[in-house]
C-alpha cells in the first residue's frame, strides 16, 4: 500500500443542482461563486455548470453539498491528478 | 493553449452538455466530437479517448477513458450512455486510478519456503498443468462477476467442455444468488423483466435493505432528478438502519432483521383482506405455489384459498409487532399497492440476497407485484440490482455456476448437456451431470484435509478476493494454512488478503488494460477495447486459462480435445490459419474476445437470451437483450421483457406472456413462504445483530479503491457503528476502540458514533472493505438452503469495552 503518496490538485466537472426557491437559489449562486476551487458557467435552472480544481475533491464536494441552496452535486468529468510519493 | 486550460474548458463543455441534453438539446456537430463516435478519437491536447464500462458496480455506467503517453489521464462520464446520461458517482470518476497504486503485481511468483519468489509464465503454467493432471476432479476454479463475458466463458467452456468438472463457481453466489433463485423460481428464467428506464417512470419506489445513494448513486440521482424537474416520486426506505438513502426518502420504515418476510406477507395480506388485489391479472397470469418439505427450487402447486389462508395470520397488527415497524406504516406500504392508478418499483440488493431466507424474499417481493397487478409497464417492476460490473453477464448470463452452463442450462438436464455438447463441438457424455460444489461447499473442502474428505486439493482464483469476502473465513479459507497438499493459484491485480495465504500468484491485467464485455444489472452487454498496457508481465485472465489448457493438452488431456481431435480454445485469424493465442506473443493477433464472445452468444439463443453480436456492441454503449435482428439486418434491444409492447417474443395478442414459465402455461407463480427467525438471532450472550455492508468510497473488498488516493484518504480505514444510546449504555464513546466478538471470533474496531449511518438500537454495522479489519472473521456461514447464498447481514455479535490486548480471531 502506498501510504505516502499525494496528489496535486485535480479538475472534476460538475453539475449543481440548485433549489427552485429565489432567494436561497440567490444565496447560493453567491455562495458558489466566492468558492476560489470553483470556475462556474451558465446557469440553466435548476443546473449549474461548475468546474473544481482540488488535491481533496472529495471534502470539497462535500462542502458544495453543504451550502443551502444546493440540493445536489453530481460529477461529469475528472481529470486524474499527478501521484507522487513522498 | 495549455492542456490545463484544455482541460479545462473540456471539463466545463462536458457538464454544459449534459445540462443541455436534459434541457432537451442533442449533440451538437462540434460538441465533443468523441462522443458520436464508437471507436477512439483524439482531441487537439494530445489525449486520446475511447468508451469503457465502469469497472465497479453493476449500475454499469459508461466513461470516457482519455489516455496520453499510455497512460489513463482523464475519466469523463460518457454522454451518450443511456444508463449514466455523462453522470459518475465519486468511484466512477476515479476509475482510471485504480490501474497506477505503487504495488501492482507484475510478475509470477511462487511461494517457496514461506517466501513468494519471481518465476516465469513458463514454470506458471507448468505449474498449474500438473496439479490439475495428478486429479483433474479435485480441482476447483473461482471467478467472480468481474470476469469479463470471455474471461468467464472460457473458464466454464475449460471446465465443463474440457476437464469435465463442475467445480467452478463466481464469488457472485455470494451476492446475487437468491436474486437468481428468486427470479427462476418465479418465472421460470434469471434476470429482470424491467430495466433503469422504470426508474423514470415510477411513482413509488420502495427500497427493499437498499442503499442506493451510496451503492448505486448514479441510479439514485436519476430518481432524485426527476424530483429537481418538479416530478413527484414517492421514496420507501424500508431498513435497518439509517443511511444516506434515508435521508431523501419520504418514509423510513426501519423494521427488526429477517421480518421482511412478513412485510411481504403483509402487504399481500391487506390486498387479499381489501380486495385491491388484481383478480384480471392475477386469472390471466398467475398460479401460486409454496414450499416442498425439503424445501426445493420449484415448490409445489398451492391453490388460491390456501394462500389466502396462509396469509390470514400476516394482520397490519401481527406484522407491525413482529418487525417493529409501526401499524400505519404497514398499512402504507398495503393502500399503496392497492391502487392500480400508481406505478411501484421495487429495487433491492444485498440486504433480501445475503439472506438465509433469500430465495423466499425474492419470491414474496415478485409476488406482491404479481398479486396487485403492479407488473408489466413502465415503473411497476420488481428488479433487482447487482454488486458487480458483471454479475449479470458473466456469473448468470455465462452461467459460470456449479450447476449450470452457458444461456440458462443446467448441468442436470440431460438435453441441455447435449445441446451444450453440439455446441462445444466435444464428445457426448463430456459434460459432468452432477453438480459441483457452490461457493461455501468449495471453500470448506480445501480447508479440509484430503484424508478427512476434503477432496479439493487446488483452487485456481481469478479476479476476486476471497480471503476477504468469504463468510466465517476460519472455516472456509485460512484453514488452508497448514495443509501441506493443498494449493491455492491466485491471479489479481494487487497483493491481496487471498494472495497472502497463495502459493502461485500471477499478475493480471486489469479493465482497461485489456479488451472486454461486461454484462450489467438491466440485461445490458457492454464492450470495450484495451487502451493502455499492463505493467511488467501483467496479463489477461482469458490468455491464463487458455494457456492452461494448451498446457494440459500437449500433456494429453484428452477433455482439452475436441470430436475432431482438435484443441478446445482453437482460434483463426481470417484467412482461416490457426492462431496460437496460448503463446502470449500472438494472444492479441486476432480478437480473442470477439471469438470467444459470438462463440458463447450461440448458448444464449435456447431461453431466448440472444445477446447481440460483438460487433453491434462495438458501435452502442451496451444493448439490453434479447438483442433480436430485424427484417433491413439491423439490431434491435429489448427494454421490457414478457411485455408485447417491447418483447419480440410474446405471442401477438397476450399482452403479457412469461413465456418460460415453470407451469408450461405461460404464468409466472405468486408465492407463499412464511416469516421464520433468522438461524442465529441476538440472545443474552450475544445481545446485539451483527450487519456488514460496503461504503460509497470503496469497493466491495477495497483492492483497487484503496490505491486510488482520494478514495482512501476519503474513507481510510473500516470501524463499526452503533446507536448512540446503545453505546451510552455500555459506557463507550466516539473513537473508543471496541471488541465484537461472535461465536466465530472476536476482532477489534474503532467505534464511530453518529457517522454515516446510524444503526438501530441493539445493532451495530460494519463495511468489510479494510483489509486491516477483516470482519469475515466472525460472520455467519449460514446461507439459504435454495441459492447457497450466505447470510452477512445478520448474527449475533456482543459489545466488548477493549480491556486488555488486541483481540485476535
Amino acid at each position: 500500500m502506498d501510504a505516502n503518496s499525494t496528489t496535486e490538485p485535480g479538475l472534476s466537472s460538475l453539475i449543481i443542482t440548485l433549489t427552485k426557491l429565489p432567494e436561497l437559489r440567490a444565496s447560493a449562486l453567491q455562495d458558489l461563486a466566492i468558492n476560489p476551487a470553483l470556475e462556474l458557467g451558465v446557469f440553466r435552472s435548476p443546473w449549474l455548470p461548475a468546474v473544481l480544481t482540488s488535491a481533496d475533491p472529495y471534502d470539497a464536494f462535500r462542502d458544495i453539498e453543504a451550502i443551502p441552496g444546493v440540493e445536489l452535486v453530481e460529477v461529469v468529468f475528472v481529470e486524474l491528478p499527478a501521484v507522487t510519493t513522498a | 493553449m495549455q492542456r490545463r486550460d484544455f482541460l479545462r474548458t473540456t471539463a466545463l463543455a462536458a457538464a454544459a452538455a449534459v445540462i443541455a441534453r436534459r434541457l432537451g438539446a442533442t449533440p451538437a456537430p462540434g460538441e465533443p466530437a468523441f462522443a458520436t463516435s464508437p471507436t477512439a478519437t483524439i482531441t487537439a491536447d494530445g489525449v486520446r479517448w475511447d468508451k469503457a464500462p465502469c469497472r465497479f458496480c453493476g449500475t454499469g455506467c459508461h466513461v470516457r477513458v482519455g489516455v496520453k503517453d499510455g497512460r489513463v489521464v482523464a475519466i469523463q462520464g460518457d454522454p451518450l450512455a443511456e444508463v449514466n446520461k455523462g453522470l459518475l458517482c465519486m468511484k466512477g470518476y476515479h476509475v482510471g486510478g485504480i490501474l497506477y497504486g505503487k504495488d501492482r503485481l507484475t510478475t509470477p511468483q511462487l511461494r517457496r519456503n514461506g517466501v513468494l519468489e519471481n518465476i516465469t509464465w513458463e514454470e506458471a503454467i507448468d505449474i498449474m498443468a500438473q496439479r490439475v493432471m495428478e486429479n483433474p476432479a479435485g480441482f476447483g476454479f473461482y471467478g467472480s462477476g468481474q470476469w469479463t463475458i470471455p474471461e468467464g466463458y472460457a473458464a466454464q467452456k475449460f471446465m465443463k467442455a474440457g476437464l469435465g468438472n463442475n467445480h467452478i463457481e463466481p464469488n457472485a453466489r455470494l451476492c446475487m444468488a437468491s436474486a437468481v433463485t428468486g427470479y427462476v423460481s418465479v418465472y421460470g428464467v434469471d434476470e429482470p423483466a424491467g430495466c433503469y428506464d422504470d426508474l423514470d417512470n415510477a411513482d413509488v419506489v420502495i427500497l427493499w435493505g437498499n442503499n442506493p445513494a451510496e451503492m448505486h448513486p448514479v441510479l439514485f440521482s436519476r430518481i432524485i432528478d426527476r424530483r429537481s424537474r418538479g416530478e413527484k416520486v414517492v421514496l420507501i426506505d424500508m431498513g435497518t438502519r439509517r443511511t444516506r438513502t434515508t435521508e431523501y426518502a419520504d418514509h423510513y420504515l426501519e423494521f427488526r432483521p429477517q421480518t421482511d418476510l412478513a412485510i411481504a406477507n403483509g402487504i399481500a395480506h391487506q390486498l387479499l383482506a381489501n380486495g385491491t388485489w388484481n383478480r384480471e391479472f392475477v386469472e390471466k397470469h398467475c398460479n401460486f405455489r409454496t414450499d416442498t418439505v425439503p424445501v426445493s427450487l420449484n415448490g409445489q402447486p398451492m391453490s388460491f384459498e390456501a394462500y389466502r389462508e396462509a396469509l390470514a395470520l400476516y394482520t397490519p397488527s401481527y406484522v407491525a409487532k413482529l418487525s417493529g415497524v409501526p401499524e400505519e406504516k404497514i398499512r402504507l406500504l398495503g393502500d399503496l399497492f392497492g391502487k392500480p392508478e400508481l406505478r411501484i418499483t421495487s429495487l433491492w440488493c444485498m440486504g433480501m440476497n445475503q439472506h438465509t431466507r433469500g430465495t423466499a424474499i425474492n419470491r414474496l417481493v415478485h409476488g406482491v407485484h404479481l398479486l396487485s397487478g403492479h407488473w408489466g409497464r413502465p415503473g411497476d417492476a420488481p428488479t433487482s440490482l447487482t454488486g458487480q460490473p458483471s454479475a449479470c453477464g458473466t456469473a448468470r448470463e455465462v452461467g459460470t455456476l456449479c450447476h449450470a452452463l452457458p444461456g440458462g442450462l443446467l448441468v442436470a438436464n440431460p438435453e441441455h448437456r447435449a445441446e451444450c455438447e453440439e455446441l462445444w463441438h466435444v464428445p457426448a457424455g463430456r459434460i459432468n451431470p452432477k453438480p459441483g460444489y457452490h461457493t461455501v461447499q468449495l471453500w470448506e473442502k480445501f480447508c479440509t484435509p484430503t484424508n478427512k474428505g476434503g477432496d479439493i486439493h487446488t483452487i485456481f482464483v481469478q479476479v476476486t478476493n476471497p480471503g476477504q469476502t468469504l463468510p466465517d473465513l476460519a472455516r472456509t479459507f485460512t484453514g488452508k494454512a497448514g495443509l501441506a497438499d493443498k494449493f491455492l493459484i491466485v491471479s489479481d491485480v494487487y497483493p491481496t488478503a487471498t494472495t497472502a495465504l497463495a502459493d502461485l500468484v500471477l499478475p493480471a491485467a486489469l479493465w482497461v488494460e485489456k479488451n472486454g464485455v461486461f454484462g450489467n444489472s438491466e440485461r445490458r452487454t457492454q464492450q470495450w477495447f484495451k487502451q493502455v498496457e499492463p505493467p511488467g508481465q501483467a496479463r489477461p485472465d482469458a490468455w491464463m486459462t487458455i494457456a492452461l489448457a494448451r498446457r494440459l493438452f500437449e500433456l494429453g488431456h484428452p477433455g482439452m480435445k475436441n470430436k475432431d481431435g482438435d484443441f478446445i480454445f482453437t482460434f483463426r485469424d481470417a484467412g482461416g490459419r490457426e492462431v496460437p493465442a496460448w503463446d502470449f506473443a500472438h494472444y492479441y493477433d486476432i480478437n480473442t474476445d470477439r471469438a470467444l464472445f459470438d462463440d458463447y452468444r450461440l448458448f444464449t439463443f435456447h431461453k431466448h437470451k440472444y445477446v447481440a453480436p460483438y460487433d453491434e456492441l462495438v458501435k452502442a454503449r451496451g444493448l439490453r437483450w434479447p438483442v433480436v435482428e430485424q427484417a433491413d439486418g439491423s439490431f434491435k434491444e429489448t427494454r421490457f421483457r414478457f411485455m408485447e409492447f417491447s418483447d419480440p417474443f410474446v405471442k401477438k395478442g397476450a399482452g403479457i406472456q412469461f413465456y418460460h414459465s415453470v407451469t408450461k402455461d405461460d404464468r409466472a407463480l405468486i408465492w407463499f413462504n412464511p416469516y421464520e427467525p433468522a438461524t442465529e438471532e441476538p440472545d443474552a450472550d450475544y445481545p446485539f445483530w451483527l450487519c456488514t455492508g460496503r461504503v460509497i468510497e470503496h469497493w466491495h473488498s477495497g483492492t483497487m479503491t484503496m490505491r486510488v488516493p482520494q478514495l482512501r484518504g476519503s474513507m481510510p480505514n473500516g470501524y463499526v457503528e452503533m446507536n448512540p444510546a446503545d453505546a451510552a449504555a455500555l459506557g463507550i464513546a466516539n473513537g473508543d476502540t471496541v471488541t465484537l466478538e461472535t461465536r466465530r471470533g472476536r476482532l477489534d474496531l474503532p467505534l464511530w458514533l453518529n457517522g454515516r449511518s446510524l444503526p438501530a438500537r441493539g445493532s451495530v454495522f460494519v463495511p468489510f472493505f479494510d483489509q486491516n479489519f477483516l470482519i469475515n472473521q466472525i460472520t455467519l456461514g449460514d446461507y439459504c438452503p435454495i441459492s447457497k447464498e450466505p447470510d452477512y447481514k445478520k448474527c449475533a455479535v456482543r459489545i466488548l469495552r477493549r480491556t486488555s490486548a488486541p483481540a485476535v480471531s
